[in-house]
């Protein structure tokens, strides 16, 4: 049992400190993702206008 | 029967939640529909609407991965695993993170999947095996996954109930069930996958720090050594060591949950695929996936941990809940265990950080509603309705049909949560529901992407073999008079699918192609 309670307690520990960790990199991360998203996900859509356009003409 | 209905009603009551979380808890909800209705203007097409473009980077991948798969369910049927298991049921998030991290290491099937160019699994189906195949998996995928989510609205709303302190017995559930269903159809319907992924993000920066704070508040209220000797004292051996007979689990029980929590819940599971088939590339699937091992742990280990707190103050601090979760003799416990984690935070967390925290919640539940049942309305219209309908199905009409089947599921999932009365663990529940799916596509996509001679048949006899799972749930059982324990059903199962796709495919291979299939028209 004593076995048990040793992994258990280093696996809560440690995935503690690195989740912590992790939640810091995506909060600031994710943020620059999600502007890169958004700004590419315009770009597509004034594409898709450009070339409705073109096809107009 | 009504003198239970008071000592739930005054066990309950007893929670620290205020007027102050009450009006946090609306602002979230408040800001949450403000995004989504924000992200209406960049939907233009049918792969904006359910793969956000493929145009999502790594961390935020990571977020919105984590934000889907650490639902309202998973951490209370996790917190419910803890609070009857102890440290053994530590296990389930042991075997995650190590499949996830095996996963994004080796892109095994992720990276594969990734390199199809598909948005669903489904539609790979059809890649490798043919429309016919993609027509039953997609029905198979639908009936798998719908009963799977069945139970998520009732069990999500049974943590609002316990942690606010309303009466569990009365009109509260139902209520509670109502509008966070009217929420969250409301808040699907309006965006699709990019307003789903800009509030997981949100989620994931809420529900981090939410539950990083309640756990050390937990810890701190009831002292870390306490934690560990009251369950060695109660729970003895099988507290601690998952593969012990006396405890609640055993070795089959763990090797099925290195199956269904490990390689099921990150490689197989649609709603995890489908954040790995929206990533920009395989490359960045498989650094999502290794980063994502971590949440994947904790969306286990956290509410595990509190289900533990729960116990342990139950049985040390709590007399009067001790008394209605504990069965008296030969009869039932009054009230469902389920209700042990979220009352027993009510209890301990102080204002404020109890509406943070909820707040936290329902957004986890509404993060995992939404992508489940964009997930599953869109496999009906993409992989059933479309392949049938022989002529071209628009955008517009594809839109439609999703969303029309949004609500219907919202529906089910309302009508299946007050009237399905199973005994098992929710855990168990959704594992065997699961399993009408994924042990039939553990065979297709193994195969179909590492074998060259699996065939369409050999595919078909697979998912129909998955059908088996069914046998698994308690009330299945009951009406057959069976008696066997659901992990040694699963575990069957996936062995048949198995011998099914190799069997179908020897003796009826495919014929050799004379021209490159088509997909049907996403």
């Amino acid at each position: 049992m004593e076995f048990w309670t040793l992994i258990w307690k280093i696996l809560f520990i440690a995935s503690i400190v690195v989740f912590a960790g992790m939640a810091v990199w995506v909060t600031i991360g994710g943020y620059q993702d999600i502007k890169t998203l958004l700004q590419r996900l315009q770009d597509q859509s004034d594409a898709r206008q450009i070339n409705q356009k073109d096809e107009e003409i | 029967m009504q003198n239970n209905d008071i000592l739930i009603a005054e066990a309950l009551s007893q929670s620290r939640f205020s007027a102050l979380d009450w009006v946090i808890v609306a602002a979230y909800i408040l800001f949450s529909f403000v995004i989504g209705w924000m992200m209406k203007k960049y939907i233009h097409s049918m792969d904006d609407y359910i793969g956000a473009g493929r145009a999502v980077g790594t961390r935020l991948g990571i977020a919105t991965m984590t934000g889907t798969e650490m639902g309202l369910i998973t951490v209370m049927y996790n917190a419910q695993n803890g609070y009857t298991g102890g440290f053994a049921s530590f296990h389930i998030a042991l075997a995650a993170a190590l499949v996830t991290l095996l996963v994004g290491l080796t892109g095994f099937i992720v990276y594969r999947l990734r390199e199809f160019n598909v948005l669903t699994i489904p539609e790979y189906y059809e890649k490798r095996f043919g429309p016919r195949v993609r027509i039953i998996g997609g029905i198979m995928l639908t009936l798998g996954g719908v009963l799977n989510m069945g139970l998520f609205l009732k069990v999500g709303s049974m943590f609002i109930v316990g942690i606010t302190g309303m009466s569990a017995t009365g009109w509260a559930l139902p209520l509670v069930m109502t509008i966070l269903l009217a929420l969250v159809l409301a808040y699907t319907v309006m965006g699709g996958m990019i307003s789903v992924i800009i509030t997981d993000y949100v989620q994931f920066v809420v529900l981090s720090f939410g539950v990083l704070v309640a756990t050390g508040i937990a810890i701190w209220s009831l002292g870390w050594t306490d934690i560990f000797s009251v369950v060695q004292e109660k729970m003895g051996e099988g507290g601690f060591n998952p593969l012990a007979n006396e405890g609640a689990f055993g070795p089959e029980y763990v090797i099925w949950t290195f199956f269904t929590a490990g390689l099921v819940s990150c490689a197989i599971w649609p709603t995890a695929v489908a954040r790995a088939l929206a990533m920009e590339s395989p490359k960045s699937v498989q650094r999502q996936y290794t980063w994502s091992s971590v949440s994947f742990m904790m969306r286990f280990l956290i509410p595990s941990f509190w289900g533990i707190c729960a116990f342990v103050f139950v049985t040390t601090q709590a007399p009067d809940l001790y008394e209605l979760l504990t069965p008296q003799g030969d009869n039932p416990q009054v009230l469902e265990n389920l209700y042990a984690m979220p009352a027993v935070l009510g209890r301990i967390l102080p204002i404020g950080v109890l509406g943070i925290l909820t707040a936290a919640m329902i957004a986890a539940f509404m993060s995992t509603h939404d992508s489940y049942l964009l997930c599953w309305s869109s496999v009906i219209t993409q992989d059933i309705i479309a392949p049938l309908k022989k002529g071209k199905m628009s955008t517009k009409s594809r839109i439609f049909c999703t969303r029309a089947f949004i609500i219907l599921i919202g529906g089910y999932i309302w009508f299946w949560g007050i009237f399905y009365k199973g005994d098992e663990k929710i855990w168990d529940y959704m594992q065997v529901t699961g399993a009408i799916y994924f042990s039939g596509a553990f065979s297709l996509l193994v195969c179909g992407l590492y074998w060259k001679k699996a065939s369409s048949t050999g595919a078909a006899i697979s998912l129909f073999c998955g059908l088996g799972a069914i046998l698994g749930l308690s009330q299945v059982q009951k009406a057959l008079g069976l008696n066997i324990p659901p992990e040694r059903v699963g575990l069957g199962v996936i062995a048949l699918t198995v011998i099914g796709m190799v069997v179908g495919s020897l003796f009826f291979p495919d014929k050799p192609k004379t021209e490159s299939t088509t997909t049907t028209e996403i």
